[in-house]
């Protein structure tokens, strides 16, 4: 993501002061805006506790890298899985090596975890800790949705209901985040989809009536690859840093490493491996959501997504209106749709991920000052908090089991289905729904009649080839 | 506090690249496809010519992202 603008090094006063460790995890936040991140000597009895803290944080950070990685891989890589460009397993390998590649690049750690959002004194070891259960909890759930969100506004809004809780609601800039989550969360896939959609639309001009059909498509899938790859190298060297700047801001103010240094090589290393992981992991439901369930795309659109993508993603990046990747890899994906004539965009699915969009920065900071409150009790408070992670963690999983997508599926169906376990049988419902939608678009297909049915594909392997016979059929039959 | 004028900076540039982009690429390939559906290898020289220059400038575009993606270029 590009809204965020990762750590802040705590004022020279905090990490060069006396004891053992520079920050007291025991001290209480509530109370009143009171930085912690000061010079507080720690009797050596609570140095267990804080070291215990730091390995936490470092944990916490490490799984939240591992869910943005997975989250995210579905920017670069929907499009070319979907149109056929790459294929599943290729696409992930292809994005995950990219990530580790971008976040390596990337040792320059971010300046401020605050973001702007609230005083960046407030920030604590336990705010931080609390900050990124939050987002962790909120990538999981919307990812069980299939909805993509950004995970930075997932961790500014896990650390902003964690100061809520432990400083009050009038430590938080609200300005800011109007104008640093809201407006941009509209504006993204504004831009992108203008982008996309002017981009459809000159390359329909210019290549109708192509005498040599299949090797443009070609051409198209390869460019598509390309602007992929872009898309995930830029997503490395921006996320990557992200968790490398919240390890290294813990070890400085644990007095675990030298103030001005930068991140450790094993801090690189780690965070790279688990953006990576979790990349290569796929977080399918989101690729068939993005691919599959706004637009039916080809590969032309396709390709114009994807520089749309890039486009604006390292416009944003470089001339100081910060956008997420997230909503601009979606708006690419349904300008695309929008440009190409009688293409049909699923507005209620584009709609539910605005919503979930809308929706990260409050869900995560109820999930985040909850655990605040939890991890404010000290030892006790902070292990039941992790036990509480992990099991949200777990049933999430569990309840995502019911209803699997992996690489096998993902471009089987456009729809992300979700098992309500009150209602066991809906599930079944909703698959012989399904059923019976395939049955009636492979009669339509038998029939020889073009499909525009929604974005819905009737086999695992439906390529831009077939597609680009239903319209040569269409042609014929008109 | 929101800065407009950046919003619309990027907007501009983002649909324009884009734009410029999709231009090149479509030209390119309807060029290849025009050169290879053509009998005479002689004739079809102009075409695969102009798609390679095109498809070069294409490259000299993505070079240029790789370019603004990687910090210690700049």
């Amino acid at each position: 993501m590009r809204t965020g603008t990762g750590l802040s090094r705590p004022p020279e006063s905090c990490i060069t002061g006396h004891g053992h460790l520079l920050f007291n995890p025991a001290a209480p936040v509530h109370g009143g805006p009171r930085p912690h991140w000061y010079a507080t000597p720690v009797p050596r009895g609570n140095v267990t506790v804080a070291l215990f803290v730091v390995i936490c944080v470092i944990a916490v950070a490490l799984i939240f890298d591992f869910t943005n990685g997975f989250h995210d891989s579905a920017n670069a890589m929907a499009g070319p899985i979907a149109t056929g460009a790459l294929t599943p397993r290729t696409a992930v390998i292809l994005a995950a090596v990219l990530n580790v590649v971008g976040a390596c690049l990337s040792t320059e750690v971010a300046k401020t975890i605050s973001g702007g959002f609230f005083d960046e004194k407030l920030v604590t070891p336990v705010i931080v800790l609390a900050g990124l259960t939050g987002a962790i909890i909120w990538n999981l759930i919307t990812w069980l949705f299939g909805l993509p969100s950004s995970s930075s506004h997932a961790l500014f809004g896990g650390l902003i209901g964690a100061v809520i809780i432990g400083a009050g609601l009038g430590t938080v800039h609200f300005g800011v985040v109007i104008s640093k989550v809201f407006l941009p969360a509209v504006a993204a896939p504004v831009v992108a989809g203008l982008a996309a959609a002017a981009a459809i639309k000159i390359s329909d001009v210019i290549t109708r009536d192509l005498p040599k059909k299949k090797a443009a498509k070609k051409g198209f899938r390869n460019a598509q690859a390309f602007t992929a790859a872009l898309v995930a190298l830029a997503h490395g060297t921006s996320d990557g840093q992200k968790t490398m700047g919240v390890i290294t801001l813990v070890l400085i103010a644990a007095n675990l490493q030298a103030p001005d240094s930068g991140p450790h090589w094993w801090v690189i290393g780690l965070a790279g491996f688990a953006i990576g992981l979790g990349t290569y992991s796929g977080g399918w439901r989101i690729m068939r959501t993005l691919g599959k369930g706004i637009v039916k795309i080809d590969t032309e659109q396709g390709a114009a997504a994807g520089s749309a993508t890039a486009a604006t993603i390292l416009a944003s990046a470089h001339l100081g209106f910060g956008l997420s990747t997230t909503h601009v890899s979606t708006g690419s994906i349904i300008g695309s749709g929008i440009g190409r004539k009688g293409s049909d965009v699923r507005w209620s699915v584009a709609r539910r991920m605005v919503y979930a969009w809308l929706l990260t920065l409050p869900g995560a900071a109820v999930v985040g000052g909850a655990a605040s409150l939890l991890a404010d009790q000290g030892l006790v408070g902070t292990i039941i908090l992790l036990a509480s992670l992990g099991a949200a963690c777990l049933v999430i999983y569990l309840v995502s089991r019911r209803n699997a997508v992996d690489r096998t599926n993902v471009t089987e169906s456009p729809e992300v289905l979700v098992l309500n376990a009150a209602k066991p049988n809906k599930i079944a419902k909703a698959q012989r729904k399904y059923a019976k939608r395939l049955a009636k678009q492979a009669a339509l297909d038998a029939g020889r009649v073009p499909a525009h049915v929604g974005g819905l594909s009737s086999e695992p392997e439906s390529t831009e080839d077939q597609r680009a016979q239903h319209a040569n059929r269409g042609s014929e039959a008109s | 506090m929101i800065d407009w004028l950046s919003l619309l900076i990027v907007a501009v540039v983002s649909v324009g690249v884009t734009a410029l982009f999709a231009l090149l690429l479509s030209t390119a390939i309807r060029l290849l496809s025009v050169a290879r559906a053509a009998d005479d290898s002689r004739a079809a020289m102009p075409a695969t010519v102009g798609a390679w220059v095109l498809l070069g400038l294409i490259g000299v575009m993505l070079l240029i992202g790789l370019y603004l993606i990687i910090p210690q270029f700049h």
